[in-house]
């Protein structure tokens, strides 16, 4: 290579890395998973699910678990499928929380309304691009920071 | 110091102000017509005359340097800062669009780079285009610039798929309107002073606008 050209490939690497403000990495997931009920628990009702990454980055007391990147809804307990993107800038691992939406209202346990079921599990495997999980959706009115471990 | 000493002094110390005060009276209203403080603060010095100011203060501190291509035409360069953090080098020109004995009037077309680092990364191509408008009467010189500021973010996505990485890029875009109220002040013909206040709307309209002062010292010559 010339040493014109080295100088121009030093200029363009030196252009394009000055001029980038945020670098957004997301990593493709298509993720298999089978919404439950237990034996004898009514199961009406669309299920929200929400994707988080399992811990945070950060310093210090700055790291926290939990950090929704998607919400999905899906039609109702069974066989789900879905495509996510994770943010890799953002944390390590990969969590599923769900809860049965039993009146039709779109809130988890409003007030004065009955107690719908949720629940939370840790995917095991990632990273990958192809994941599964199994979630029951058995203690009532608890968010996913009271569920995790 | 005798009587005729004293005398002596006395009548030098008299003549010294008598004749001082008969040449204020003599000078003229305007005793420079043009001056360091009226281009730096108006812009826009003539063919081969040149400024260079240093204006301080908070949050934007600002170098220039102007130098005359023609009568009407000059080369600017300048670099702001604000807060030490925000910084934009800027290469540009400026065209007096009117001249009057009180009056000048100038725009400015400057583009250069945006380098920020703080919680927020911005980095990107900057231009500005902006007005000034200066009043001269005598030594002092207020004036009005009134601009609007651009400056193009570049984003990058990477996404990785089971297929491969697909990489794309992205362009935000930060819009500053900017204005400025000021007075200079001609110490001499070379060497002046302003005194302004900054209304700088960075990301406008998402943002809170911050207003500033600034303290500037400006130097001139060859004309």
């Amino acid at each position: 290579m010339s040493r014109a050209r080295l100088v121009f490939a030093g200029a363009l690497v030196f252009v394009l890395a000055g001029c980038i403000n945020e670098e957004t990495h997301l990593y493709e997931i298509e993720i298999d998973g089978q919404v439950a009920v237990p034996n004898g628990a009514p199961s009406a009702g669309a299920v929200h699910l929400e994707f988080h990454v399992a811990k945070t980055f950060g310093e210090g007391d700055l790291e926290h678990p939990l950090g929704v990147f998607e919400r999905r809804t899906v039609a109702g307990v069974g066989p789900v499928r879905e495509t996510v993107l994770y943010p890799l800038d953002e944390g390590d691992g990969l969590v599923v929380f769900g809860w049965l939406d039993s009146d039709g209202d779109g809130v988890h346990c409003a007030p004065g309304q009955i107690e719908e079921p949720s629940g939370l599990v840790k995917v095991a495997g990632f990273p990958a691009h192809a994941l599964s999980f199994s979630l029951t959706l058995r203690t009532p009115c608890v968010g996913p920071e009271s569920l995790y471990p | 110091m005798n009587m005729r000493g004293a005398l002596t002094f006395g009548a030098c110390a008299i003549a010294t102000i008598l004749g001082a005060s008969e040449a204020a009276a003599a000078e003229p209203r305007t005793p420079f017509p043009e001056h360091a403080a009226l281009d730096a603060v108006g812009g826009s010095p003539a063919k081969g005359a040149y400024v260079l100011s240093a204006q301080g203060g908070w949050p934007f501190s600002f170098l220039r340097a102007q130098v005359g291509l023609s009568d009407r035409i000059t080369l600017q360069s300048e670099l702001e800062s604000a807060v030490g953090r925000r910084y934009r080098p800027m290469l540009g020109i400026g065209v007096r669009l009117a001249e009057a004995t009180h009056v000048r009037l100038t725009g400015e077309f400057l583009a250069g780079w945006l380098f920020q680092r703080s919680e927020e990364y911005r980095r990107g191509p900057n231009g500005e285009l902006r007005f000034r408008l200066a009043i001269p009467a005598g030594r002092f010189v207020p004036y009005l610039v009134l601009g609007t500021r651009h400056a193009f973010l570049p984003d990058l996505l990477t996404i990785e798929r089971a297929s491969g990485t697909e990489t794309s890029w992205s362009v935000r875009h930060e819009w500053t309107p900017w204005a400025t109220l000021g007075l200079g002040f001609a110490i001499s013909r070379r060497i002046g002073l302003d005194l302004g206040i900054n209304y700088g709307w960075v990301g406008a309209p998402d943002t809170i606008a911050l207003p500033g002062v600034h303290l500037g010292l400006h130097f001139g010559g060859d004309r």
